[in-house]
Order: C-alpha cells, then sequence, then structure tokens
C-alpha cells in the first residue's frame, strides 16, 4: 500500500499582477524526507512555502498537507506544520526560553521550562544565552531558538525558509544534523536554500525550481558539491535560455 | 506580559489619575452641593414654619424653595443638570422655572472641555483603548513575530481573541477599578434615598466598560487590516475623529434641523395669554355672580363656604389644565427630541453612550422633568390645601381669616422621590441597544479579517 504523502501540491499556478511566480508546479514529500527547493531569488520558493502555510491562495492547482487542502482550510494546515522563517523574529523584551514557552503556548501546546530547555539544547543555543533578553541575540541565536521553536511542536511536516542562513558553520554543521534527526523520525522536512553545501548534506532529493517549476529532481548524494554547482547552474541557464 | 509594556503602564497610570482627579473633584463639589442643600431646605423648613399667623392665601404666596437632589452618580455624568436648574421657588400660582444652573459657576477648569468623568470616558477612554489595541496585530506583522506564530499553528481565532481578552482585561482595570472606588465614595458619602445608587453604579461602569471594549475592537481591526503598526495608529485615530469628534457635532446639527426644539418663550406667552382673561375684574365678578347663582343666594354672605376661596379654588385649577396643557407639551417635546437623539446612536457609539450615561446616572431631561413636575405637584398641593382652608372657613363682615403654625405643619416637607431604574432603562433602551449593536457589528466585520489573517 503506498504511503500518503505528507505534502502533495498539483500544477500549482500563482500569479502576482501579470507575473508568474509559479507556472504549474508538481511536488510530493513523504515522511522522513528531505526536500531542498533550489533556485535563484525570485524563483518562486517562498511563494511556495507561503503557499502551503495558507498565507497565500493558489491561482489553480491544489496544495494538501496530510490530506488537507491548505487553500480552503489553512488553519488546520499550519495545525500539521512546524516553520523556521529565514528572518526569525523574537519578541525582544523576552528570553529565549521565554520566547520558546510563548509561541508554544500561541500553538495551543504548554510546555515546561525543563522541555523548553531540552528544545532549546537540542537547537544548539548555548545555555547561558537561554535567559537573556531576545533583544541581544544574534541571527544566528534567534534562528537556534526558531528550530528550537520548530521542535517543540513535533510536527509531521517542517518547512524551513533559508534556514542556514546567517549561521556560523559549527550551527549550521550541527543545524544540518537536527534535521537529518527530525527526518529520522519521520518529519518530512521542506526547505527552501541556496546552500548547496548544506543540501549535499541534508536532502534526500534536491528540485531546482525554473521558471516557476521544478525543472530537474536531483538525487545530490550522486554529486560532489562542485559538480552539484555546476549542474544546478547549468540546469538554471537552461531554464532561462 | 501586559503589564511589563511600559506603554501600558504610563498610559494606564494617566488614566486613572484623570479619571480620580476628575472624579474627586466633583466629589468634593457634589459634598458641598449636597451640604448647602440641606442647610437652607432646613433653613427654609423653619421659615415655613415660623411663619406670623397671617391668611393661608398669603402664606402661599409667602413660598419657599425646594431643591432636587442629585444623584451620587451625577459625579460622573451631571448630564443636563448644569443646564436645567436645581432648585425652584414654589408660590401661589406660578409653575416657577428651575433655576441654579451649575455651569453659572463654572470654572475654568470645567471650560477646558473635560470637566466630567463622562468627557474623559467618552472621548479619553477610546484614545487609550486605542493606543493598547492598534499594535495588538500590526506590530507583530512589521516585527515579523506574526509569521513565525502563524507559521507555527497559532490558530488566528484564538489569537485574536485571547489578545482581546487580555487587553480587555486591562482595560476594564485602569477603567472600572478607579469608577468604583469613585462611585463607591460617592454613595457613602452623599444622599442616596430612592436613587437605586448601587445597581445604577454597576450598570453605569458595566456600560464604560463596553464602551471601551467597541474601540478597543476597533484598534485591533485596524491592527488587523495595516501592514505597519503606525499604519494601524493612523487609521485608529482617524476612526477617533469621526467617532467621538465628528459625529456627535453631526448629530446635534441633524437633530436640530430634523426636530428643532419648541420655543419657551411661545409657550410661556401662550400661557400668559390664556391665564390673562381669565384673571380679570370682569371675569372674576361674572364667576362670582354665577357662583351665587349655583348656591341660590344674592349675597356672598348668605354662602356656605367663603366665596373668594371657592373662586380661588376654580382659579388655580383653571391655570393648572392651562400648565398641564402647554407647558406639558413642551416638556413632552423635548423628551421625544431626547428620545430621538437616542437614535443618533447609529452615528457614533459616543452619541449612544452620551445618553445612556446620563439616564444611568439620574441626569437625563426625563429626571429634570420628573423634579420639574413634582415639585408643581408640591406647589398645588399646597394651594389646594390653603385655597380649602380659606373656601371651607367663612369669613363674615369684611374679616379676614388668619391660620397659624398647625396649619404650616401641615404641609410636609418637599420629598423627591427619583424615576426608578427599571423607567431609566426603559428611557435609555435604543442607544443601548444601539452601543451593543456596535460591538456587535465590529465583532461580525473581524471574523472574515481574522480567517484571512497573514503576516
Amino acid at each position: 500500500m503506498a504511503v500518503e504523502p505528507v505534502l502533495a501540491l498539483g500544477r500549482v499556478v500563482k500569479q502576482f499582477g501579470g507575473r508568474t511566480a509559479l507556472s504549474g508546479l508538481d511536488l510530493t514529500l513523504r515522511a522522513g524526507e528531505v526536500y531542498a527547493l533550489l533556485g535563484p531569488n525570485g524563483a518562486g520558493k517562498t511563494t511556495t512555502i507561503n503557499l502551503i502555510l495558507g498565507f497565500l491562495k493558489a491561482d489553480a492547482g491544489e496544495v494538501r498537507v496530510c490530506r488537507i487542502d491548505a487553500g480552503t482550510d489553512p488553519i488546520a494546515a499550519r495545525a500539521r506544520t512546524a516553520y523556521i522563517p529565514e528572518q526569525v523574529a523574537l519578541y525582544p523584551g523576552q528570553s529565549g526560553l521565554e520566547n520558546l514557552r510563548y509561541f508554544a503556548t500561541l500553538a495551543g501546546l504548554a510546555i515546561d521550562r525543563a522541555e523548553a530547555e531540552t528544545h532549546l539544547a537540542a537547537a544548539g543555543l548555548a545555555p547561558e544565552a537561554w535567559s537573556r533578553p531576545a533583544s541581544g541575540y544574534s541571527k544566528g541565536m534567534r534562528q537556534k531558538v526558531g528550530i528550537a521553536i520548530a521542535l517543540a511542536r513535533k510536527t509531521r511536516l517542517l518547512l524551513l525558509d533559508e534556514p542556514t542562513s546567517g549561521l556560523d558553520p559549527s550551527a549550521a554543521a550541527a543545524f544540518s544534523g537536527t534535521v537529518r534527526a527530525a527526518a529520522e523520525r519521520g518529519t518530512a522536512v521542506l526547505m527552501a536554500t541556496h546552500d548547496l553545501y548544506r543540501v549535499r548534506e541534508m536532502a534526500d532529493r534536491v528540485g531546482v525550481l525554473a521558471g516557476g517549476r521544478v525543472a530537474e529532481e536531483i538525487d545530490p548524494r550522486r554529486y560532489a558539491h562542485t559538480d552539484l554547482e555546476r549542474l544546478y547552474i547549468a540546469r538554471l541557464s537552461g531554464a532561462v535560455t | 506580559m501586559l503589564w511589563r509594556d511600559a506603554r501600558v503602564r504610563w498610559i494606564g497610570g494617566m488614566l486613572v489619575l484623570l479619571l480620580m482627579v476628575t472624579g474627586l473633584g466633583a466629589w468634593q463639589s457634589a459634598r458641598d452641593y449636597g451640604a448647602e442643600v440641606a442647610r437652607v431646605t432646613a433653613a427654609e423648613r423653619a421659615r415655613w414654619l415660623g411663619q406670623d399667623a397671617k391668611n393661608p392665601h398669603s402664606a402661599d404666596h409667602y413660598g419657599l424653595w425646594v431643591f432636587r437632589p442629585s444623584s451620587p452618580l451625577a459625579i460622573f455624568d451631571p448630564g443636563t443638570e448644569p443646564y436645567t436648574g436645581r432648585m425652584v421657588r414654589i408660590e401661589a400660582h406660578l409653575f416657577n422655572d428651575a433655576v441654579y444652573r451649575a455651569v453659572q459657576d463654572a470654572g475654568p477648569f470645567d471650560r477646558a472641555g473635560l470637566s466630567d468623568v463622562s468627557d474623559v470616558v467618552g472621548l479619553v477612554v477610546p484614545l487609550v483603548a486605542l493606543l493598547l489595541g492598534f499594535a495588538a496585530f500590526a506590530a507583530d506583522r512589521e516585527r515579523g513575530t506574526l509569521r513565525l506564530a502563524l507559521g507555527n499553528g497559532a490558530p488566528p481565532g484564538p489569537l485574536f481573541a485571547a489578545r482581546f481578552t487580555a487587553l480587555t482585561l486591562v482595560l476594564a482595570v485602569l477603567v472600572c477599578l478607579p469608577l468604583l472606588t469613585l462611585g463607591g465614595v460617592a454613595i457613602a458619602s452623599l444622599g442616596t434615598a430612592g436613587w437605586q445608587a448601587w445597581p445604577r453604579l454597576l450598570v453605569w461602569v458595566a456600560v464604560q466598560a463596553l464602551y471601551g471594549a467597541v474601540f478597543l475592537l476597533i484598534a485591533m481591526i485596524a491592527s488587523l487590516l495595516a501592514r505597519t503598526a503606525r499604519g494601524a495608529l493612523t487609521i485608529s485615530l482617524a476612526i477617533w475623529i469621526a467617532l467621538c469628534l465628528v459625529a456627535p457635532r453631526l448629530a446635534t446639527a441633524g437633530m436640530e434641523m430634523v426636530s428643532p426644539a419648541p420655543s419657551y418663550r411661545e409657550t410661556r406667552l401662550r400661557i400668559d395669554g390664556d391665564l390673562r382673561p381669565h384673571k380679570s375684574a370682569e371675569a372674576s365678578d361674572a364667576r362670582a355672580q354665577a357662583t351665587l347663582a349655583r348656591y341660590g343666594v344674592s349675597d356672598q354672605q348668605e354662602l356656605p363656604v367663603d366665596l373668594r376661596g371657592l373662586i380661588m379654588v376654580e382659579n388655580d385649577h383653571h391655570a393648572f389644565a392651562v400648565y398641564d396643557r402647554e407647558l406639558g407639551a413642551f416638556f413632552a417635546a423635548l423628551a421625544a427630541r431626547d428620545a430621538a437623539f437616542g437614535w443618533a446612536g447609529l452615528l457614533s457609539p459616543r452619541v449612544a453612550l452620551q445618553r445612556v450615561s446620563e439616564g444611568l446616572a439620574g441626569t437625563d431631561f426625563v429626571q429634570h422633568a420628573h423634579f420639574v413636575w413634582s415639585a408643581e405637584a408640591y406647589r398645588r398641593a399646597i394651594s389646594e390645601r390653603m385655597n380649602a382652608e380659606i373656601r371651607d372657613n367663612p369669613q363674615r363682615d369684611g374679616r379676614a381669616m388668619l391660620a397659624g403654625p398647625e396649619l404650616w405643619r401641615e404641609i410636609p416637607p418637599f420629598a423627591f422621590a427619583p424615576l426608578p431604574l427599571s423607567r431609566s432603562l426603559a428611557e435609555i433602551r435604543v442607544p443601548a441597544l444601539l452601543l451593543g449593536l456596535w460591538l456587535a457589528l465590529l465583532a461580525a466585520g473581524s471574523i472574515p479579517l481574522i480567517r484571512r489573517l497573514a503576516p
């Protein structure tokens, strides 16, 4: 029996005014899979994530999260999704620990301090920063609190928008481990990124987004970093020409 | 979390300070007025009882002053009181106007425009509600926390409800606690006889909280719509100007156009026109002759009653009928205008609140009219008793009838029984429903915006 996909996008079209951002995007993601959506700026990566989250509505096609139509019932779809935006914004007057517990509360989760500390530790935030106001956090530290929030939610789908942007190399490496661990627990992960190095480290499949659709799917483990980069550029050039 | 916000602490502190300063000032004035009324009422009673022996009609002309006791909630909303007068001179034949209008004694602070608590609630509480609520979602949207929250499963409906509830609680504490404290002090220290003061206070405060919630909802809707906190604040302030400053003036101007106030001067001229012919020497002679004929005698000495007393009874009954018809119509027209003004609450919650507030405070025109007619009923009772004393004790051979303290004591002190709360509630039902309608419509209007909430 076929396993039901966690995320399924079918022939999704999205236009902004006269500009077509997505022109028939198909994408399927199963439990335990890490899918990297590669593409230049403006290729439609963030639009895809916004459609999955129900922040935007597709002009055509469908977006389903755990069989729920994200276009008609975005709240139910989001209840099954965790999300780390490119720029994680926190309440500056609260500590990382307080932010984590507050965002969890907003999502209807009550987590105690010990559990919150476990998630912050798993996300790689140094313990001495847990109780400091987030106003003094670097971008990487805020990103880690975002990761902790996503981990606390224990959802079937994790969406990452440029997740390693702003992380130092060791934090990015730790993050890769965290994502792989989540996938091994059965979480489906979709990440929009430019970071080919981390893509090869984390992703099971890579979709090159060009011309508003997945131009090609690649198994990143078959290629070295430099080959992957060359292939990516070639696909983009092909799409343009 | 909200109390940790310096903005909330500052705004809240200033509001509480303003309410307390304004309320305590009004309470001090009410206490002074109450003490003065008690002193003058006692002096008037002593003056009435201490009259020399005299003809009862002279005593009727001797007259006395009666005072309208203020509702303890007048410290919040003086309503029509400063403009309608609070004391009436009771004397034979005359339906006098109420005098002693508080505006005549108004100081510079009163002219500053925020002279009473109802002004503060009507104007400043909406501003505070807007300042509390404008950032509810717009600031999160601008900061990016809304994206993180919604993207991580925060459901917009409960999120909106939780924030609205939290902000409403803050606003309720800031508004209700000072008002309940001030109201409690007023009830404990001022005369409350017949006012049903506690139920009135609780309903009045609840209505003010409801009014604040309307503006909180407006600010939160602006926050749902605007992309930035600054945009939400701009929308909120524009709505505040429209609803709190422009709409009340439009409502007043519209009312004057649609239903102009009846002319008091013309009413008084009509009354004089009706009374004058009845009081002429010819008319009096004709009534005397008719009375003698009715009793079948040719000389008033043969009458079983005093002719002068009888004529005075008839004259007064005629005057009572004229007053009832003319001033009754005048007061009814003003009351109808007041009732119609209640519908102007459709234009703005502030207009609805104004009518509801003064009605619950016991300072609306309906209570004033009730006082005026109560004083008139008291005046008529005195005249009737004095006239009856003359009529039933016929004096012969040109002697004048004299009465003394026993008769004066028969006249009880003036006791004003305010209209009950149930009557006030009936009077304000339209604006009260409109205030509720504002809240309901705003809540209904916010639902699709909440469903579509996006970062």
